[in-house]
């Protein structure tokens, strides 16, 4: 942005941008991320309108029901590991604004090593599903909460992927203005999680054990 | 929007982070998950546990913005917090047209018949 422009519109001479402006690039960065993780909101949005129409019994197809397949307190336990895993990661952020590198790096190796806990009952949870005949193709409701839950599951290992990468990152170049904003907009994904979360939690887990 | 800073951990963003917000914030949504597993499992006797899971949902949801992504009014997060705010009645549109479409469509449609 060291550039200035001045522009003809009507019978007035405009600047159109000024020289010298300081442009904030890392402010900039974070808020497309942010607005990149709204848009990946709306995939949640439909994946939850899809299960919410599919909820219905006939749905079903003489299948399993929601009621048949979530146990609550093990969802609740998953829960858990989330929300200690984003806890962990907030602890990373309180550690970089002080620059404190071994706390960056110890809150990293916590969160990863919880979201790596969720996924390992996810999975323990998908096979427990599967190994009883209940798959995505046995009917739409299943479609529905497969896709859904899984979708959420797979968010989550990009998440892991993500924080090895930034352990490696840390540790090799420091604090960064690249790492920093790589930091910041990790911490906007993985708090995403959770929130998206909440909602899998109550409106699948919970309202299915109703 | 308009923070240049030389040092990135001087950034506003940066120094966003506070280690009892997001205590308070887990421990809130930690508390109203249990909370909604009571509910399902009848320790907590409710009028109506849909409703009691809707609301506890709302509340934890309301804290994680506020507590663990900050959102507010200050000018380091106000753009954030405005876009939130216009793609909520996105979420809604989504969500709740297409289920109140579908709700009743085999009462309305001739596959009724083959539903039941």
């Amino acid at each position: 942005m060291g550039v200035s422009a001045i522009g003809t519109v009507g019978s007035g001479k405009v600047s159109l941008w000024e020289s010298g402006h300081h442009h904030d690039a890392m402010a900039t960065r974070t808020l497309g991320f942010w607005l990149y993780m709204l848009s990946d909101a709306m995939i949640f949005a439909g994946l939850f309108a899809a299960y919410g129409v599919l909820g219905h019994h006939y749905n079903a197809a003489g299948g399993p029901t929601a009621k048949d397949i979530v146990r609550p307190l093990y969802a609740y336990g998953e829960t858990l590991a989330v929300f200690t895993s984003v806890l962990a990661y907030g602890g990373t952020m309180v550690a970089l604004k002080h620059g404190n590198r071994a706390g960056v790096l110890s809150g990293l190796g916590v969160a990863l090593l919880l979201g790596a806990v969720f996924i390992g009952m996810e999975v323990n949870e998908f096979a427990r599903l599967m190994s009883h005949g209940i798959v995505p193709q046995r009917s739409g409701y299943l479609s529905a909460f497969f896709a859904l839950v899984i979708t959420h599951g797979i968010h989550m290992v990009f998440g892991l992927l993500w924080m090895l990468t930034m352990l490696f990152q840390v540790g090799f170049h420091g604090f960064t203005d690249k790492v920093v904003y790589r930091l910041l907009n990790l911490k906007i994904f993985w708090q995403f999680q959770a929130l998206i979360w909440v909602f899998v939690f109550t409106f699948v887990y919970m309202r299915g054990a109703l | 929007m308009s923070h240049p800073t030389p040092n990135p951990l001087e950034h506003p963003e940066v120094q966003l982070a506070s280690g009892s917000a997001y205590v308070f914030s887990y421990a809130i949504s930690a508390f109203l998950m249990a909370l909604a597993l009571a509910f399902v499992t009848r320790v907590i006797l409710v009028p109506s546990a849909l409703i009691g899971l809707a609301v506890v949902a709302g509340i934890a949801v309301v804290a994680q913005l506020l507590l663990l992504f900050r959102l507010d009014f200050s000018e380091t997060q106000i753009w954030s917090t405005v876009s939130f705010l216009l793609v909520v009645p996105l979420f809604v549109i989504a969500i709740g047209l297409s289920i109140w479409m579908f709700d009743s469509l085999d009462a309305r449609t001739m596959i009724s018949g083959l539903m039941h």
